[in-house]
């Protein structure tokens, strides 16, 4: 009786273990360690996949939006889909998610999709978004427009990389301390001819508050 | 003092050299661009954009570094014999634009184009020039060498088409480039 039930419990942890082994092999390649398991978080999975790989598209436009954990909870399956197994998303021009990223959601799944992480230091705050170039860079440019905006991409001749691109084009795209004129703002703004980004684009528009930012570094002289 | 005389020589040279920034073309669709940007902040009325029609370009000698390198003039749709309305642009050698000058005149509704303004697709037009040019030895002369840009409607095939027809100041050619309604490029050919 007693070997008995030793032998059921051995084929219950074996048909755990199959289980694991089984839902690795979905994921192709993917290698995740115990330390990220432990560390994942929503917080870090937005971060390093959603900003810089799915936000442009999936942000407040209507649609999936990824910026929060809540808006994220209902397209759990979709993603792990998409992302995931299939890996059609994201979808051209954005690059197909990095090793790191693909190991960063993989993990994320195995350990539940989890708002926070196991480990008990306190979650990374989400960062704010501040009238400084890098900031506007990190939060705007790179999800919504860098990847046009470069000098090998489609919009070339526009490029926003560095804070010279923007104040020593002869287009003016950053006036100094004159933010109503500088073609950045321009763009931006309801109702704008030639509108960024280009509403058939799926990006996400760049938000009012997001412009009143940029507004904001650009009066102060658009210097850092 | 061969020394002294060498360095001058090679500053002056650096000073021409550095004092063109930018070709004729590039230049042409800058203009291009501050015209939009003037009527979108209402300093111009929208005729020089919706009935816009044509553009002339001369290279200008600079007294300094500071003075207009460029001289582009944008003039409007006018099937008479008046001068048409028309706004003229200085820019420097770097093409930012130093001032504008309205100029009166008669201007009439252009042809009716698709979402595209005139304005825009003489801008997609002079892009074919500014991408091609250094690798198309015909082509070169409208990029250095471009005198005027006029923005027709072509319906040949039974469908809208824009041409825009391009001159040059090097010799009596013409460049003809043609788009579609949304601006993008179908074909282009240089005749005599």
């Amino acid at each position: 009786m007693r070997l008995r039930s030793s032998f059921l419990f051995l084929l219950v942890l074996a048909a755990c273990s199959y289980r694991t082994e089984h839902r690795l092999e979905d994921l192709g390649d993917i290698f995740v360690s115990q330390e990220l398991l432990t560390k994942i978080s929503y917080g870090e999975v937005r971060d390093v996949v959603f900003k810089p790989s799915c936000i442009a598209c999936h942000g407040d436009s209507g649609n999936v939006n990824l910026e929060t954990f809540e808006s994220t909870r209902p397209h759990l399956e979709e993603i792990r889909a998409t992302s995931l197994n299939s890996r059609t998303m994201p979808k051209a021009p954005f690059a197909n998610l990095n090793k790191t990223q693909l190991q960063y959601l993989a993990a994320w799944y195995q350990a539940g999709t989890p708002e926070f992480a196991k480990d008990p230091n306190p979650p990374r705050p989400p960062e704010v978004l501040k009238p400084t170039f890098a900031s506007i860079k990190a939060n705007i440019f790179v999800p919504k427009c860098i990847k046009c905006h470069n000098p090998d991409g489609n919009a070339d001749r526009v490029p926003l990389e560095t804070i010279e691109d923007l104040v020593k084009s002869p287009l003016e795209v950053v006036i100094p301390q004159n933010a109503d004129e500088s073609g950045l703002i321009l763009v931006l703004l309801e109702g704008a001819r030639g509108k960024m980004p280009p509403e058939n684009s799926g990006i996400s528009p760049v938000s009012a508050s997001e412009i009143e930012i940029i507004k904001t570094w650009i009066n102060n002289g658009a210097k850092d | 003092m061969k020394k002294t005389f060498l360095i001058t020589l090679m500053t002056l040279f650096l000073n021409v050299a550095m004092a063109e920034d930018i070709n004729m073309a590039r230049a042409a669709e800058l203009a291009c661009h501050r015209i939009e940007r003037l009527v979108t902040l209402r300093k111009i009325d929208e005729s020089y954009l919706n009935n816009f029609s044509h553009l002339k370009i001369e290279l200008l000698t600079q007294e300094n570094p500071e003075s207009p390198r460029f001289k582009v003039t944008g003039e409007q749709y006018n099937s008479t014999a008046e001068s048409a309305k028309s706004i003229i642009l200085n820019l420097n050698n770097e093409g930012k634009t130093l001032g504008h000058i309205l100029s009166d005149g008669a201007s009439e509704v252009g042809p009716v184009w698709g979402t595209k303004d005139p304005v825009t697709l003489m801008e997609n037009s002079l892009h074919f020039v500014i991408e091609n040019g250094p690798s198309n030895n015909e082509v070169s002369h409208f990029l250095v060498d471009l005198s005027s840009v006029s923005l027709l409607q072509d319906q040949t095939t039974g469908q809208k088409l824009v041409k825009a027809k391009m001159t040059n100041s090097f010799d009596n050619k013409i460049l003809l480039v043609w788009l579609n309604i949304e601006g993008e490029f179908i074909r282009y050919e240089i005749t005599q």
